[in-house]
């Protein structure tokens, strides 16, 4: 057995990647580079979720499994909360104005909401993935190291094609304006990293050769307009393997 | 003996309209000349006591007529503490006659103060309404674009409502010494910095409440020719006065005044002055918490109470609810489902969920 014992040797740890749906294309990018990988993908984890009095919890099993774990953990956890508020046109059309950069377009159509009310909105649907990241966070006896969501896509029309519309008669057919999404991609980047700031964990940004010199996805790693592809997966695999 | 008072009804009779009554039992309301009808377009502003004429009128079906309303994704707790819904636009407290004629010269773009915005430490401030918003507005530009909306949306309030109910409040303010714009609050209260050489206190006089609100009724009746208004004096006392006397006699001059320019007021067309002062103050402390100050609920109640049966014609709408969650519910179903796909197409030899914490990969 001792030619088994030197092979384990000479492999390394695998990266360990905890979240929802973005660590698929993190997941996908290993399995094509051979990377080592533990993906925990909450996706396809039935019950790896659990409702304590109405507040998302790891169940045991995942908990222990985190106990265990000595590496970092890259959390890809939530990350869909500025998609799930501003992906689609709302039937009263908003915007803001970001803090960190007032100059962005806005909407012509829109009324103008606070910011300060818009990120309160977006805190409130962020909450339960908040939760769990604090949770992880106590669990991990490594560092731990939050993967920012990917950027935006900037191509409506590209989009508009990827989603199921027959699934849902009576919504408006409209992708939301580029940059309204943008904006609300960085305010949830900025929740995020200060909760990271707040806990002690890093926010890692989005691999900085996904996007164009405006901040948007570039279109080689385009997935279906909520998610990144393989490719993106690849540059974050990348930056995980420099941080571990 | 015949003289004039021998057959006035009793209502003009302090032993029969006064004497010996409970607080409850006084009625000192004279028959308005118009009601306010189910689906009137109802506009209210004022002093503080005005945020309670215009909770009341909501619960009793009346909704005002509001011209920037909450976002549906605010909740009501979100949107009452960025002040939508207390009026019908976000114009915030407005205490004086002074700063109704100003809000709707600015609206309308006949007079631009000078003071424009006030940079604060952890925020931009309208030195218009420097509490509208929680730590001020977030840029410059912020505030601009929300100016612009909120300008509208007083235009849209006052060019279009049916009726007006304005709660008189206060004759002290200060006021910009270059070009006399009138603050809600002394600057430095809740924004801003007071500037001895640059601000000014004024405390109008009965012609100078009379001659502001002359001057709105006008200019909004060249908009709006069918507006009516309904007068009301808040009851509750100065918090402070700027004046060097004691706050009792200032609020006794301000309460004075007001009431006697809501008096000469309502001579005109399609003005009425509702008595609600006059129906807390009649109460004496029984309607004032132990700060002498605060109006309590049963005081507000018995005044609505009346302002229901003299003014609001039966109303059997009921309040309408926003509704946050649709949206929210919509946009989690769109990207779960593109979550979804994604399990549709996992990696192969996903090594993802482990049941046994043993089993590393």
């Amino acid at each position: 057995m001792s030619w088994l014992t030197n092979r384990r040797a000479a492999m390394p740890d695998p990266l360990w990647c905890i979240g929802h749906s973005h660590v698929t294309c993190v997941a996908r990018a290993a399995e094509i580079t051979g990377t080592p990988l533990q993906a925990l993908n909450f996706w396809g984890m039935p019950g790896a979720i659990e409702q304590d009095d109405g507040v998302s919890r790891l169940s045991s099993a995942l908990e222990q499994q985190l106990r265990q774990h000595e590496g970092p953990v890259f959390s890809m956890i939530g990350g869909a909360a500025h998609g799930v508020l501003g992906m689609l046109v709302h039937p009263r059309r908003f915007d803001f104005v970001l803090p960190a950069q007032p100059a962005l377009p806005l909407d012509p159509a829109a009324e103008v909401l606070p910011a300060l009310a818009v990120r309160r909105v977006l805190e409130s649907l962020m909450m339960d993935y908040l939760a769990l990241m604090s949770q992880v966070q106590r669990l991990c006896n490594g560092r731990l190291f939050h993967l920012e969501s990917p950027p935006p896509f900037a191509d409506a029309q590209r989009m508009q094609a990827d989603i199921p519309w027959d699934m849902y008669p009576g919504m408006r057919h409209e992708i939301s304006p580029a940059y309204f999404r943008y904006k609300l991609w960085r305010l949830h980047s900025q929740i995020v990293s200060d909760w990271c700031a707040g806990a002690g964990a890093t926010l890692v940004p989005c691999p900085p050769q996904s996007v164009d010199e405006s901040g948007f996805m570039r279109e080689s790693y385009y997935g279906d307009g909520a998610h990144a592809n393989a490719a993106y997966g690849e540059l974050v695999l990348e930056q995980m393997r420099r941080l571990a | 003996m015949s003289h004039p008072y021998l057959d006035i009804p009793d209502a003009q009779r302090w032993s029969r309209a006064m004497a010996g009554r409970t607080n409850e039992a006084i009625d000192p309301v004279s028959s308005p000349p118009f009601r306010i009808g189910v689906g009137s377009r109802v506009v209210t502003a004022g002093s503080c006591f005005a945020q309670h004429v215009a909770r009341h009128l909501r619960e009793q079906g009346h909704a005002c007529f509001e011209t920037e309303p909450a976002h549906p994704l605010l909740t009501p707790a979100l949107a009452e503490a960025f002040n939508y819904g207390i009026y019908s636009a976000r114009y915030g407290n407005i205490y004086t006659t002074r700063q109704l004629l100003q809000l709707w010269r600015r609206a309308t773009g006949i007079f631009v103060p000078v003071d424009d915005i006030w940079e604060g430490a952890d925020g931009w401030y309208d030195p218009f309404r420097p509490g509208i918003q929680p730590g001020g507005f977030s840029s410059a530009r912020e505030y601009q674009e929300d100016r612009r909306q909120h300008f509208a949306a007083v235009r849209r309030a006052f060019g279009e409502m049916d009726v007006f109910v304005f709660t008189l409040g206060l004759t002290e303010c200060w006021a910009s010494r270059e070009d006399g714009a009138v603050y809600p609050l002394c600057p430095g209260v809740a924004a801003g910095d007071y500037d001895a050489g640059r601000h000014v206190l004024l405390n109008f006089s009965v012609d100078e409440v009379v001659a502001d609100l002359r001057a709105f009724i006008d200019e909004v009746r060249q908009v709006n020719p069918h507006m009516r208004m309904i007068l009301t004096v808040s009851p509750v006392p100065l918090a402070a006065t700027a004046e060097p006397r004691h706050v009792l006699a200032a609020t006794t001059y301000s309460k004075a005044v007001l009431r006697v320019a809501a008096e000469q007021l309502c001579r005109l067309p399609d003005v009425y002055y509702f008595p609600a002062y006059e129906i807390v103050s009649a109460a004496g402390p029984g309607y004032f918490a132990e700060d002498r100050r605060t109006v309590l609920e049963h005081g507000v109640r018995h005044v609505m109470s009346l302002f229901s049966r003299h003014v609001l014609e039966v109303s059997s709408s009921t309040p309408v609810v926003a509704s946050y969650e649709d949206f929210v519910q919509r946009g989690k179903a769109i990207v779960d489902t593109l979550c979804d796909e994604q399990r549709l197409d996992p990696p192969q030899g996903d090594p993802g969920w482990r049941e046994s914490s043993d089993d590393r990969a």
